[in-house]
């Protein structure tokens, strides 16, 4: 199918009303800047002012942006956020991020944005593999930091771009020289949670693949707070000529926990960015994944899956820029919503003018448990290009009545069919993340959340 | 002196409507333990239909008749009560489960259906020995079954997977639909092995199909022909042979001709 689209929006469309103050106020952000370490180079404390004034002269989205037309910054907006004390007063439950550690390969453990000095669990990287925090990275790669930040996250009209630069001072820093090719995941863990106070954290992650380098990296975002607990946090990602990168982020998070998480990725010729986005989301939440196709032969392959309880808010928004021709993007997206949840997705697919021979297809399926929950659902395609071949569509359904009546026609009783047909809805999303640990993590999270038999496979 | 056992399927006078329009028109049909019944007939005849109808599918409407199963009224049975009870469905097309693990939903199914017989539930090695064993019998690749339920599997190999299922819970009647079709020659004589393996005084088969290279295999006791939805006539083996040589439109013809 062929689409001729409407024009490219430009930024300068979003006026001023299109934002809210924070409600209390920009003292508490004012004064979380001025609490951080100053022990930083002087062009980042310059470039955090900088994102300062920006944050301040926007405040947060509003409703009246297209961008955000279902989602309500409220619940961010009205808190008076602190940062977390530096080093952590406490420590983590072990049990609690433990069963999160999986990969068998290396991995870096976050608590309330702050490495934790854990034993190296995996045998030591190769040389050619930088796992650093970024605040190692900046003593040891200084140059290379600062010729990358903001270059996928560019420092804009994003008010949480903006915010994330103004706060930053931690995160975990990825890079893979050259050639460089791992055989088993890198795991990032980030433990937010357990705070007196509502609390802001701004982590800045950044994956690097040099020409052909190869790497899975895991993300998981945990944690659970009675307190508001905003992590604001921002993964740049950069893939050289022919790198393929599987990228797996996972959110289990609950009550209190608002989340805002931004990957954003350009992409160089004949790579690939497959990317996982999981998410059993707290109170708040909104995943945005922005990728760029730079150069011919680049392929964007995004899978999510995203199971809502309770009241909760769960808000992903995709954006595949086809900037040149014979790109390829594939994208499912799948949402489970239960309770009185509310959901929404966002998938936007731009070919640009001259991206002849651009391939994407777009997928967004739903089911509604009950009938309190609610979905959002708008793919967009904008194509501005001629022999491409595109095609997009979304889905809101009930089970499928036709698998229902196989399963039943098997002697399984209806309500066990109907758990089983729910379970491999959302399981089928699990079944492509490319790593049996993690796989199993999170079957066991799917049928906690969706209070369902144990599906153990006796293969 | 054995008493004469009752029939495990009785269908009497059915009449079935979709949507108002009447798609069976009187189906008599008596089957017993033991016996391999076969039905032919032209497409859109109410073949599938009648399956269907005896499985517990929604969306028909039964405007006439009864059908018995081991004497009790089989319509008032749900889906799954239905082949806790043994009978099974063979799909003419079978459905694709995406996430749904292929062992997770046999096994399910199995311990269902053991539960109903009063039995333990089946344990994991036991399990994994016996679907080895079937799926051998059955010459389905054990890497399929790893798979989700049907999920890109090929005709032919959906086809097998239902003839996996039919020897794995051992229906006491087996309804076959089409299973033939889209079966190469090899993957027929297996249909017909799993049917002939069923063959003894516990169980009955209803085969649906087009062909009578199947028959060949697998004998029937009796062959039905099923136009218009009815029966139009009743036969031993040769019949099928009959058919093959003057096709159905004659067979109709002739049968319009005497009931007129
Ligand atoms: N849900 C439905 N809605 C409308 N018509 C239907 C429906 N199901 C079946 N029919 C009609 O009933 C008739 C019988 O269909 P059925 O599938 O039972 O035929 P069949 O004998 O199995 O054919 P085939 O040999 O092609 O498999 C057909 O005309 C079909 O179009
Ligand atoms: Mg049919």
């Amino acid at each position: 199918m062929s689409v001729r689209g409407r024009a490219i929006p430009t930024p300068d469309s979003m006026s001023a009303s299109g934002f809210i103050p924070p409600l209390q106020g920009f003292g508490s952000y004012e004064n979380a800047f001025g609490q951080l370490s100053q022990s930083v180079p002087a062009w980042l404390q310059q470039l955090r002012a900088a994102a300062l004034d920006t944050f301040r002269q926007l405040g947060f989205p509003s409703q009246r942006l297209e961008d955000w037309k279902y989602t309500d910054t409220t619940p961010i907006a009205r808190e008076v956020f602190q940062l977390p004390r530096r080093p952590p007063a406490t420590e983590p439950r072990a049990e609690l991020w433990e069963p999160w550690v999986f990969s068998g390969g290396a991995a870096m453990v976050f608590f309330q944005g702050w490495p934790l000095p854990l034993q190296p669990v995996a045998p030591p990287l190769p040389d050619e593999v930088s796992l650093l925090s970024l605040q190692d990275a900046l003593a040891k790669e200084e140059a290379l930091v600062r010729g990358l930040l903001g270059t996928s996250a560019p420092l804009n009209e994003q008010s949480f771009t903006a915010l994330n630069t103004a706060l930053l001072d931690e995160g975990a820093w990825v890079r893979l020289a050259p050639g460089a090719r791992l055989a088993t995941p890198i795991q990032l863990l980030f433990v937010g949670g357990s705070v007196e106070h509502p609390t802001i954290l701004c982590p800045r992650n950044f994956i690097v693949l040099g020409d052909g380098a190869e790497a899975t990296v895991i993300e998981c975002w945990i944690g659970e707070s009675s307190v508001p607990f905003l992590t604001n946090g921002i993964t740049e990602v950069v893939l050289g000529e022919e790198a393929h990168l599987t990228h797996v982020r996972i959110l289990a998070e609950r009550e209190a926990m608002l989340h805002m998480g931004l990957t954003a990725v350009r992409q160089s010729r004949g790579s690939t960015f497959r990317s996982q986005v999981i998410t059993f989301p707290g109170q708040w939440t909104r995943v945005e994944i922005h990728t760029r196709l730079e150069a011919p032969a680049a392929t964007a392959l995004l899978d999510g899956l995203f199971v809502a309880n309770g009241s909760s808010f769960v808000d992903h928004h995709t954006t595949i820029d086809h900037a040149q021709g014979a790109t390829t993007s594939r994208q499912l997206y799948k949402g489970v919503l239960n309770g009185a949840s509310h959901g929404v997705f966002n998938g936007k697919v731009f070919v640009r003018p001259g991206a002849l021979k651009s391939d994407a297809q777009q997928m967004n399926k739903n089911l509604l448990l009950s009938d309190d929950a609610e979905i959002d659902t708008k793919p967009q395609l904008e194509i501005f290009a001629d022999d491409v071949k595109c095609s997009h569509g979304a889905a809101i359904g009930q089970l499928d009545e036709e698998a229902l009546f196989y399963l039943r026609s098997r002697g399984v009783a209806a309500g066990d069919a109907r758990h089983m047909l729910i379970y491999g809805f959302a399981n089928e999303i699990v079944e492509r993340v490319p790593w049996e640990n993690a796989r199993r993590r999170l079957r066991a999270a799917l049928q906690e959340r969706l209070a369902t038999a144990p599906p153990e496979d006796p293969a | 002196m054995t008493m004469a056992k009752q029939p495990i399927l009785e269908i009497r006078n059915l009449h079935v409507s979709v949507n108002h329009t009447p798609i069976l028109r009187g189906i008599d049909l008596v089957i017993h333990h033991g016996e391999v019944h076969a039905i032919m007939g032209p497409n859109g005849s109410g073949k599938s239909t009648l399956c269907y109808v005896l499985a517990g599918r929604e969306g028909y409407t039964i405007t006439e008749g009864q059908v018995l199963y081991d004497g009790k009224n089989l319509l008032a049975m749900s889906p799954e009560e239905r082949a806790q009870a043994g009978l099974f469905l063979a799909f003419q097309y079978p459905v694709e489960i995406p996430g749904v693990g292929n062992m997770y939903f046999l096994r399910t199914a199995l311990n269902a259906i053991r539960k109903h017989r009063g039995l333990e539930p089946i344990d994991a090695m036991d399990f994994l020995q016996l679907v080895r064993e079937k799926a051998k019998l059955v010459g389905i690749d054990e890497r399929l079954l790893k798979r989700s339920v049907n999920e890109g599997f090929s005709g032919g190999e959906k086809k097998r997977n239902e003839v996996l299922q039919m020897a794995i819970l051992e229906p006491t009647l087996a309804i076959l639909d089409e299973t033939d079709s889209g079966l190469d020659i090899d993957a027929l004589r297996i249909v017909a092995d799993g049917v002939n393996a069923l063959r003894n005084d516990q169980h009955a088969v209803l085969a649906i199909t087009h062909y009578q290279r199947l028959l060949e295999y697998l004998v029937p006791d009796y062959v039905h022909v099923l136009i218009g939805g009815q029966i139009v006539c009743s036969g031993g083996p040769e019949l099928a042979a009959e058919l093959e040589r003057r096709g159905y439109a004659e067979l109709g013809s002739q049968v319009t001709a005497v009931v007129q």
